[in-house]
Formats: structure tokens, sequence, C-alpha cells
């Protein structure tokens, strides 16, 4: 149970590192345009149940 | 599937030498990225920017497919860049970056594999030397390998304006939605390249007022509308908008806060932010470049009601238009101007009708829209493949 969780974390801290950085610029906080296009596209196989 | 989607299937890095007119050497480091085929070969531009990434180009071949498969177009989505400010170079050492780049492509790009075209910085010049590179390593003439060529080598007529067109016929699309008449409404656009140069000399064409315009070297504002013709060639010549007949000059915080009926981010990405969003007045915002919306100003545009048409469907024209000079050089065939902006028109004002559509059955916003009636339609193809 203990080892399943520590791998949980690993790969949490995984997908952490595989996220990109956000940039900052003149104060606001641009997004990286390959996540905003994953975030669209996880959010629209949601919405049309193809998730999997 | 949106473990299928979320990546590229191919990402080549390449390292291209050019020996610069000092007699020296310099390396520039290139990307091709291809997302998906499962549509057709794959397709889209090739940009020379100092600021490409691979994120960028990844994000942005992502971004073509969902555009051709919302235009009911048989490519799945490409895009290639070059780290390079194409100031910074004479024009014999961009041509020998030009044939460097398509000798290291080569081995993925063809006509039924992926098609580049031009984008930002790159034009039908820079592409008349590409193609002469593939044909040369093919040892024939491969017109349909690219697109947006000059018209003498392939081109087609209408290419050049085809993504601010587009971009009019979704604004028109909207605007009729929305009861409204162009004829006599205000916009401001900002950019002044080949998108935001032609959007508002169609939109100027069409009775709509262009107030502003901010451009990389500044800004102008008339409330009694620009000039657009004398503009454009105004900053053909300076480079910039800014100080054209003494015009009062506008800042980018003044454009997006700007008090008229349509906004055109026809730059580059991240320019809608949670500074600028809040801030936006006009009732439709017309995404003529490729990611201008960060969530949260995309999240203030919700929240004021404003009508936006995303930058998958708002800037389709020109991979429309690239797939119809594709279409035209593998059937030998030539189509006259009026022939392809009429064909543009339908597939544009049938695209909206599509996303405009699954937004009312869905209650969500245009941008979810687009994106789902472009996974829909991949999701369909790639269960005819058996591939889910």
């Amino acid at each position: 149970m203990i080892q399943q969780e520590q791998r949980q974390e690993e790969v949490a801290e995984d997908l952490k590192q595989e996220m990109p950085a956000k940039e900052v610029k003149n104060g606001v906080e641009l997004s990286n345009p390959l996540e905003i296009v994953q975030r669209m596209l996880e959010v629209a196989t949601e919405e049309l149940d193809l998730l999997q | 599937m949106y473990e299928i989607l979320k990546k590229p299937k191919r990402i080549l890095k390449v390292s291209i030498p050019v020996r610069m007119d000092d007699g020296t050497y310099r390396e520039f480091e290139g990307y091709r990225s291809q997302h998906l085929d499962v549509l057709g070969p794959t397709k889209g531009g090739v940009r020379f920017h100092p600021g490409v990434t691979e994120d960028e180009v990844a994000a942005l071949s992502i971004w073509m497919s969902m555009k051709a498969a919302i235009l009911g177009i048989p490519y799945g989505g490409g895009k290639g860049g070059i780290v390079v400010n194409p100031k910074e170079l004479s024009k014999r050492e961009l041509e020998e970056l030009s044939h460097g780049f398509i000798r290291e492509l080569e081995p993925i790009i063809g006509p039924e594999k992926d098609i580049p075209a031009p984008d930002v910085n790159t034009t039908p010049q820079i592409m008349g030397w590409m193609i002469d590179e593939f044909s040369r390593l093919k040892g024939k003439n491969v017109p349909g390998t690219i697109t947006g060529k000059p018209l003498i080598l392939g081109g087609s007529e209408g290419r050049v304006e085809a993504t601010g067109r587009g971009v009019v016929f979704t604004i028109e699309d909207a605007a009729k939605k929305l009861g409204l008449e162009l004829e006599g409404m205000t916009a401001v656009v900002q950019g002044f390249g080949n998108v935001g140069s032609i959007t508002a000399k169609l939109l100027h064409e069409r009775g709509v007022k262009v107030l502003g315009i901010v451009d990389a070297g500044g800004g102008i504002y008339h409330k009694e509308g620009l000039p657009i013709e004398e503009l454009i060639g105004y900053a053909q010549t300076t480079g910039t908008v800014a100080g054209y007949n003494g015009y009062e000059s506008l800042s980018n915080d003044e454009l997006f806060a700007a008090d008229v009926d349509i906004l055109v981010p026809a730059a580059l990405e991240n320019q809608i932010t949670s500074v600028t969003g809040p801030t936006i007045r006009a009732k439709i915002v017309a995404e003529a470049a490729n990611g201008p919306t960060t969530p949260d100003g995309n999240a203030a545009m919700e929240k004021n009601g404003i009508t936006v048409i995303p930058d998958i469907l708002c800037n389709a024209g020109g991979v429309t238009v690239s797939y119809f000079e594709w279409v035209q050089n593998t059937t030998h065939l030539r189509w006259t101007e009026q022939e392809v902006n009429e064909r543009l028109h339908t597939e544009m004002t049938d695209a909206f009708d599509d996303v405009y559509e699954m937004q009312e059955q869905k209650g969500c916003t245009m941008r979810e829209a687009a994106y789902l009636v472009a996974v829909e339609r991949i999701a369909q193809a790639m269960e005819a493949r058996g591939w889910i």
C-alpha cells in the first residue's frame, strides 16, 4: 500500500515536470499553447464520452 | 482517444547550417510537427520567428488538425518553424535557409504525407524556394508538396487573401446570428501583416469603419475610420502603421478597450489575457491569430457575453484555400479567383453553422463547440479505421 502511494506520488511528480511552466510577462501569467489545446481536447473528449 | 490526440505523432528537430554573407556559418534550429494523419496527410505552415519552440509547433499542429476537421478537409495537422528573425538575414541567406530546411524534411513530407505552407514571416517566394528544393531532390516536379506557392509555380488564386477573407466571412456570419448589419459597424485590428491588413481591407469594403490598428511598431486611431488602402501602402514602405498622417497614436491596451463592435486580434499568441480581457467592449471578437486568448482572457470575455469566433474556426480560410491549391495541383486544373472565393465562402459558412449548431445543442461556448465538432469528426475517422 505504501509502495503504491509512493508510486502514485512519483507519477504525479513526473506529470508535474511534464507540464509546461507558465511564463509571466509584465505581471500577466501567459499560457503555454500546448497546455491550452490539451485542456480543450480533454474537455471535448470528456463531453463526447471519448476520454479513454 | 485523448491519449492519441494530446501529442503529435511525430516531431522532427533539425539543425540547418547556413553560410552567411560574411563567410561565417550559422546553425539554425527548426522543427516539423505532424499531429495526426487519421483524416489524411498532415498539413500546416512553416513560421520563421525567433520565438519558435517545440511546444509551440506541437500546439499549432494540433490546432491544424482541429481546423481541418471543422472544415471537413481531408487533412491532419502539421506545423513547422525555424528559430530565426528573417529580417536579420539577407535574401540569399534566407534562400539558403529555406532550401536547407526542406533538405532535412524531405523524408517526411510530400503530397500524400505532409504539406507545408506559409505562416508567420514566410511568403510565396519562400514557398517557391522550398518547392524548388523538394522537386530537385525528387528529380521531378511535385507541386502538391507545398501550398501558398507563387501563381506561376502552381499557386492558387486567392491564397494570399484567404485567411483574412475567411475571417471576414465568419464575422459576417456572427453578425447575422446577432441580428446586426455589418455596414456601419466599427472595428479595431491588432496586427497589420497579411491577415490583419486583408481583414481590415475587406471589412472596410463592407462598410465597416476600422477606427484603430496596432502593429509591432505602434498604433494609430482615427474616429472617422482609417483609409485602409492608403495605410497598406504606407505600412509596406515604413514597416508600420505608426505615424500615418499624424493620426492619434493608439497603444495595445487602448486597442483592446476601444469602444467598437468588432475586435480582431491578428498578431501572435497570448494577447487577450487577465489584464486585457476584462476591458474588451466589442460585441464580436474574431480570433484571426492562432491562440490569441489565454484561459483567463477567455473567461473574462465569456463573463461579459462577448461573441467569440474561436481561432480554429476563424482563421481556417488559409488551410481551406491551401487545400484548394493542393486539389488543383493534383488534378492539374486551375480555378478562377471568383471560384476560389465562392468555394471558400461556402466552406466557411457551413463550418460556422456546424459550430453554432453544436453550441446551441450543448449550451456551451463557441470555442468548446468548435473543439466538439472537430473531435467528433476525428473520432468517427478513428472508429472507421478501428483505432478506437
